[in-house]
């Protein structure tokens, strides 16, 4: 169910809320484990075996890596301590690479199998060959892009002796399946989010009256903001081959604003619910369109797949033998910058391609990744370049007009990207793009052209006024103000009044009923 | 000893304060590209080898953490 | 939580729906005397101003893009709160579409909530009575002219040939489908509707295996079903032109005939008055010059 509907909000959510205050302690994660099944239950059904295959992999796995810790500690002192260390590094090895290849296997398997036989498939008929692999109806479950990497993360954390093993398989059924994150993460480290989710903290006013709010903005970006504007988005994107010029740029802009809208707003409302329950969950974004690099892009959008990349594919990568070594040779031959640069080409394709990969099957996700990757090597290389001509002209990179001049740029690329993102397929993403500079005419802004596309004049003004909302709780954010503790400092009148008003906001102008069609989280999908 | 780690630091990146800072890595004083060439410098200095497993934020958060797990690696090899 | 839940009610009082939309709430309460309900079929295949020229006839075209049993009942239900009409027309197309569990637990949440508080019902007439110096309003005219049809005057057709092969297969009603159907059937029932269910042709959707099932329920409910699909000649359906996405809907070309068939059917089946002349209805009059100029935009 959508965590922006009715019957999420006024029915699952309340009675959790009341069970679980009436629980004794001790007992509470119980409960909140027994709603994440029922809630995983109420969407995906029978698919709820690969949740519990997945959990019980990487609780089995994680004790087999404690277990071989445990063994060698035997030996410590024992004149063979050396060799054992060796043999139990290297089982430690293969026993995490079972786990991981099982967890990975599985998600591959459910997304990707299709997408590779099919392509296969023209691959082997552009060779004549008669022989076709087979295409699977395979059905996959809800938010397994994101609990799979919570498991991988796990078992990495485990083996790194990062956090002792979980001998509890349903305290570890719990991290996987929390239902505000299940959806759509944001992608928690087991060391960071399972004590809290067991403490079975009581409900207190203050945790529910600032979880509360925060559900309360991200409905606003949610189901005002991100919502209205889909009717647009969805018919530029689909009927693309009849517009050009302005409205696709306009199409492919609404929809970098919707996908944020929706995305952060559906966290808002995954992080506010988990903060009612005392738990507090990594923050996922952060202002990202204040962004000036790519690379800075993302540590601002989506931050926990960003740093599970990093942790898990882009470090360890870099730092394996050949690779050291080929950053060696590279520092050596190439100098103090451009050497690490080059270190990190392998890990950064890696990453960008998993990246590309996760979020979806097509080959427009891998230009996606490759459009990063390109990017942030470039962005990399250049840095020297860019500042040795930034001191030539005189330029202060800190400076206002320079630091606006780099956001926008990157608004542009952080644009392009989404388009090819959303787009039907990687030719429908090139046709598009073609098209805005084909079919540029300015006349659109003032033919009336643009109020043809589902949104009304009025819909835009709430739009642009919702935007320069959430842009000014951005700047309030960047400065690191917190607004719910400021508002709750007010006088009551004023407070309530506050907060009334914004719930009455969501209620008037959300983009819900009459013929809006509902609108599924974007990210459940990937 | 320290003052060799010191020193590849500052080569590394001037702008931070090695003495004082302890959240070098929580708070993204040391991006990814100077973290690379630092562990590879600190593997030439020390003989030691870093692999994944070190990299975690406590032993590269502050100066005298990365001594730590620098003395902690040169015993273990022993 | 109490004050809040005041204030909403307070509010719901002023959100009643208004005139100045482009919806069946823009008709005058108790002017309708037919409506047509169902999904995507229905609403791109008949057009109620062809009924106000030929017959006189009042009615309005409710159907949705994707709209599910579900909801088509509760949209009927409540349009009943202000419309009276004395024929409804069933597109039994979604007899036979079917939604998961959640949203169909989600919507009947929704539909509850939307009675206690209907401000979350008409929460989107702010649009009618803020900033009302933005509206067009002849373009809402425009709009409205079309009585809830939608149309497109592109041609793709339907190649697949003859899709009409008798057979003795039943496809059930299933689940909440006909239980949202019978509610329709009891709601038009007690409230002296005469039920018409009929099936717009539709090679993509349609079956004879479907058209088996609908004529049983239609039997044991005592209703009238006019299967368009079997009646193809009558209509004079022409596949090389009367589609625009290869047989999934008609277009207006088709659109035209399927109304006039059924119009006739209505002239000769029901007693539906005729309101030209009726000053009551000058609007009506006004509204189909808009219409024909929409239709003549359509290249018609």
């Amino acid at each position: 169910m959508q965590y922006n509907s009715l019957l999420y909000l006024l029915v699952f959510l309340p009675v959790v809320m009341l069970l679980y205050q009436l629980l004794p302690q001790k007992h509470r994660w119980k409960l909140l484990l027994a709603a994440s099944y029922v809630f995983f239950f109420l969407l995906s059904r029978k698919l709820i075996i690969y949740l519990l295959f997945s959990t019980g992999c990487m609780h089995y796995i994680g004790l087999w890596l404690n277990t071989c810790d445990r063994d060698l500690e035997d030996f410590r002192g024992a004149e063979d301590f050396h060799t054992q260390k060796e043999l139990t590094a290297r089982k430690k090895r293969g026993i995490l690479w079972l786990g991981v290849a099982a967890q990975i296997g599985v998600l591959l398997l459910l997304k990707y199998f299709n997408f590779v036989s099919g392509n296969l498939n023209i691959l082997l008929s552009k060779m004549s060959l008669s022989f076709t692999f087979p295409t699977l109806k395979l059905s996959v479950p809800i938010g397994i892009s994101f609990f799979t990497m919570q498991a991988v993360s796990y078992i990495v954390d485990v083996y790194k002796k990062k956090t002792p093993a979980d001998r509890n398989l349903w305290r570890l059924a719990l991290y996987m399946a929390f239902f505000p994150s299940i959806m759509e993460g944001p992608i928690c480290r087991y060391s960071e989010t399972a004590e809290a989710l067991y403490a079975g903290e009581r409900l207190t006013y203050h945790n529910i009256t600032f979880g509360s709010q925060r559900i309360v903005w991200g409905l606003f970006k949610k189901v005002v903001l991100a919502d209205r504007l889909s009717p647009l988005v969805e018919l530029v994107f689909s009927k693309y081959t009849q517009y050009g010029g302005i409205t696709v740029l306009l199409g492919a802009i609404c929809y970098t604003l919707q996908l944020y809208a929706d995305f952060s707003g559906c966290i808002d409302m995954t992080i506010g619910t988990a903060e009612m329950f005392g738990v507090r969950l990594p923050e996922n974004f952060r202002q990202p369109f204040f962004s000036r690099t790519a690379s800075e892009f993302w540590r601002r959008w989506h931050i926990t797949l960003g740093a599970w990349f990093k942790d898990y594919i882009f470090y360890p990568l870099s730092l394996t033998k050949w690779i050291k070594s080929m950053g060696k040779k590279a520092r050596l031959k190439f100098g103090r910058h451009v050497g690490p640069v080059i270190q990190t080409i392998v890990p950064l394709l890696a990453v960008w391609l998993s990246n590309g990969i996760w979020h979806g099957t097509g080959w427009n996700y891998i230009f996606f990744g490759l459009y990063y990757f390109v990017l942030i090597l470039t962005g990399n290389l250049l840095e020297p370049l860019i500042g040795k001509s930034t001191d030539l002209l005189h330029v202060s990179r800190k400076s206002i007009g320079w630091r606006a001049i780099q956001t926008v740029k990157m608004f542009c690329i952080i644009v392009t990207g989404e388009l090819f993102f959303k787009a039907a397929s990687l030719a429908a993403g090139f046709a598009m793009i073609k098209s805005i500079f084909t079919a540029f005419d300015l006349s659109a802004l003032s033919n009336g052209s643009l109020l043809n596309l589902n949104l009304s004049v009025k819909d835009f003004l709430v739009v642009a006024v919702g935007y320069l909302v959430v842009l000014a709780v951005g700047i309030v954010h960047e400065k690191g103000i917190h607004i719910r503790q400021q508002v709750g400092s007010w006088p009551l009148a004023l407070r309530w009044s506050f907060y009334y008003a914004a719930v009455l906001l969501v209620f008037i102008f959300g983009a819900y009923g009459g013929s809006y069609a509902p609108v599924d989280p974007l990210y459940a999908s990937f | 000893m320290m003052d060799q780690l010191l020193e590849i630091l500052e080569d590394i990146n001037p702008d931070n304060d090695y003495m004082a800072e302890d959240k070098l890595i929580d708070n993204g004083l040391l991006d990814s590209l100077s973290l690379l060439t630092l562990v590879s410098e600190l593997e030439d200095a020390f003989g030691i080898e870093i692999t994944p497993t070190d990299l975690i934020p406590a032993n590269f958060n502050s100066a005298a953490a990365m001594w730590e797990m620098v003395q902690r690696l040169q015993e273990a090899d022993k | 939580m109490v004050v809040l839940v005041l204030i909403l009610t307070g509010l719901s009082v002023v959100f009643r729906p208004k005139s100045t939309s482009a919806s069946i709430d823009d008709e005058d309460a108790g002017s309708l005397d037919y409506l047509v309900l169902g999904d995507s079929e229905c609403c791109t295949s008949f057009t109620p101003m062809e009924l106000w020229n030929q017959y006189g006839y009042v009615g309005y075209n409710c159907g949705v893009f994707a709209q599910r049993m579900q909801n088509a009942y509760y949209g009927f239900e409540t349009t009943l709160e202000s419309q009276a009409p004395k024929v409804v027309l069933l597109e039994a197309n979604l007899a036979f579409t079917n939604q998961n569990n959640i949203r169909i637990a989600q919507n009947a949440c929704d539909h509850l909530f939307g009675n206690v508080i209907s401000l979350y019902r008409y929460h989107n007439e702010w649009q009618n009575f803020l900033l009302t110096q933005l509206d067009d309003k002849h373009a809402a005219a425009k709009k409205n002219a079309w009585k809830g049809f939608h149309t497109s005057g592109q041609v793709t057709p339907y190649t697949g040939g003859n899709y009409v092969t008798a057979t003795d297969t039943v496809t059930q009603i299933a689940e909440p489908q006909r239980t949202y159907l019978d509610k329709i059937v009891e709601l038009c029932r007690n409230n002296g509707i005469e039920l018409i269910l009929y099936s717009v042709p539709a090679p993509r959707d349609w079956s004879y295996a479907k058209h088996n099932g609908l004529a049983a329920y239609a039997s044991e409910n005592g209703l009238a079903y006019v299967d368009l699909n079997l009646l193809q000649s009558e209509v004079g359906m022409d596949w090389s032109k009367d589609t625009y996405d290869k047989g999934d809907h008609v277009n207006l070309v088709g659109a035209l005939k399927v109304t006039t068939y059924l119009g006739a059917y209505l002239h000769s089946n029901t007693k539906l008055p005729d309101h030209r002349g009726d000053m009551a209805y000058a609007d009506w009059d006004a509204k189909y010059q808009l219409y024909l100029g929409n239709k003549k935009k359509l290249g018609l």
